[in-house]
């Protein structure tokens, strides 16, 4: 499957901790492409779903997020 | 006779008072204005403490249509909030359920902490942007509503302007300083609910007065007879009735544990008491109960009925058997009044009733809580 189909996936069966993972993998394919805009969206969902599943990442997410100035 | 002079009535000296008019059990417009000077502008009860256990549970309510939402903070303290995100007046969470330690309106995914604070608004300033110079978060907090637990009730002053709840009921936690101790709920054999074509006030008057018990539980009556009991009048607050004849429940020589300490006058001693607007309470030297009643529409009322113990060895398996005998008792007692709230009811369609004639004697708790709602009605 590829990430499209990994996140439809994680979505339909409400995987909070598959959905951290893919969204970062996702935030980092257009982090890696140079599409700020696209890597900062893409880390923002992984974000909302860290805060929700209380996922370990949420604090590094969140830091590079304000290293963007994309969150307070 | 106009509204005033009728209400006048009501407040008089019981043996020349008489009783609420019909429109407040069967006007809609009176119920609306009921709903709000009654209950929105009191301390209200809405929910249980148990039904949220954990951290992070939360627990939707909707109390006279509006959205509540009680939740188990990290702290492990209750709150309640309106159920309604601060962006787009969203319902936040639609079912019991463990949050973690987010509320994420399940919109556009505002995130609030157990405390109400937003703590994300993912793209708020646009895709990937989640702030914006016009988005001031701390601004956007949840809207909570003042709330208090007491004896395991969730009370909450919806319209804000009520006395601190401690204020409010410090008459009646100071009669019961004794029971101010913990309190076990006995597990789902011991919550049930019934749902009551009445209107909420009448379940409230009938529990007030002991006037009813032999006629309407003669089981009850078989032991615990009307002179053996005595009223309980708070002005402005209470109202109710105590027992000097209670029995404890024993099966196979065994009893629920008591509560600890209490002085002599309840060995045999039970008080049931209205805290108005709409709770109901018991207390006995080895359990309690709290009937919170939910005001559905004007004429149906649900009860919700939850019995507590003094000790967690008294939730053990082999109590069991006493447990459910105690809630079933209660049950049948709480069933039998049925009858007399729905036959109320549909008296107050008899437009030639006058409010009725109180029994100077037997009825002053019920005419107390008539003056109560009298006096507010007016405010």
């Amino acid at each position: 499957m590829n990430l499209d189909e990994d996140l439809i996936s994680a979505h339909q069966t409400y995987n909070l901790p598959r959905l951290v993972v893919l969204y970062q993998q996702a935030a980092e394919e257009a982090f890696a492409r140079q599409d700020i805009d696209a890597g900062c969206f893409y880390l923002t969902h992984a974000y909302i779903f860290s805060l929700e599943g209380n996922h370990a990442d949420s604090k590094k997410i969140h830091a590079r997020l304000v290293d963007y100035g994309r969150e307070a | 006779m106009n509204q005033v002079s009728l209400l006048h009535d009501v407040k008089k000296p019981v043996a020349e008072a008489k009783g609420l008019p019909n429109q407040h059990y069967v006007d809609p417009v009176t119920f609306a204005d009921e709903s709000l000077k009654l209950l929105k502008q009191q301390w209200a009860g809405v929910g249980f403490g148990k039904d949220i256990p954990n951290k992070g549970d939360a627990l939707p309510i909707t109390f006279l249509g509006t959205p509540l939402l009680a939740v188990r903070n990290q702290d492990g303290a209750v709150r309640v909030f309106y159920n309604v995100c601060r962006h787009r007046g969203m319902q936040l969470i639609a079912e019991a359920s463990n949050l973690g330690k987010v509320i994420r309106c399940p919109y556009h995914s505002w995130c609030y902490d157990l405390d109400g604070k937003l703590r994300a608004s993912p793209h708020v300033g646009g895709p990937g942007q989640n702030i914006h110079d016009s988005i001031h978060r701390e601004e956007l907090s949840l809207l909570e509503v003042p709330s208090a637990v007491w004896r395991d009730v969730i009370f909450v002053n919806i319209e804000g302007n009520a006395p601190e709840f401690d204020v409010y009921a410090a008459e009646l936690k100071q009669r019961w300083a004794e029971f101010e101790q913990p309190i076990y709920h006995g597990g789902a054999e011991s919550s049930f609910k019934l749902d009551v074509a009445t209107n909420w006030k009448l379940a409230v008057e009938n529990y007030c007065e002991s006037y009813h018990l032999p006629w309407v539980h003669p089981g009850l009556n078989s032991y615990s007879r009307l002179e053996d009991h005595y009223h309980i009048e708070q002005d402005d607050r209470f109202s109710g009735q105590g027992t000097l004849v209670y029995r404890q429940l024993e099966e196979n020589g065994l009893k629920f544990s008591d509560f600890q300490a209490l002085s002599e006058q309840w060995n045999e001693g039970a008080e049931y008491v209205s805290l108005f607007p709409n709770v109901l309470f018991g207390v006995h030297r080895d359990h309690a109960f709290a009937i919170v009643l939910e005001p559905v529409a004007i004429d149906r009322t649900r009860e919700h009925i939850e019995l507590y113990y003094a000790t967690e060895q008294d939730l053990d398996a082999d109590y069991a058997e006493l447990r459910q005998k105690n809630a079933k008792l209660w049950k049948e007692v709480f069933s039998e009044d049925i009858h007399v709230v729905e036959g109320m009811q549909k008296g107050r369609h008899c437009a030639a009733f006058d409010g009725g004639k109180f029994s100077p004697v037997m009825d002053s708790p019920t005419h107390l809580f008539h003056r109560w709602v009298a006096e507010r009605y007016e405010s």
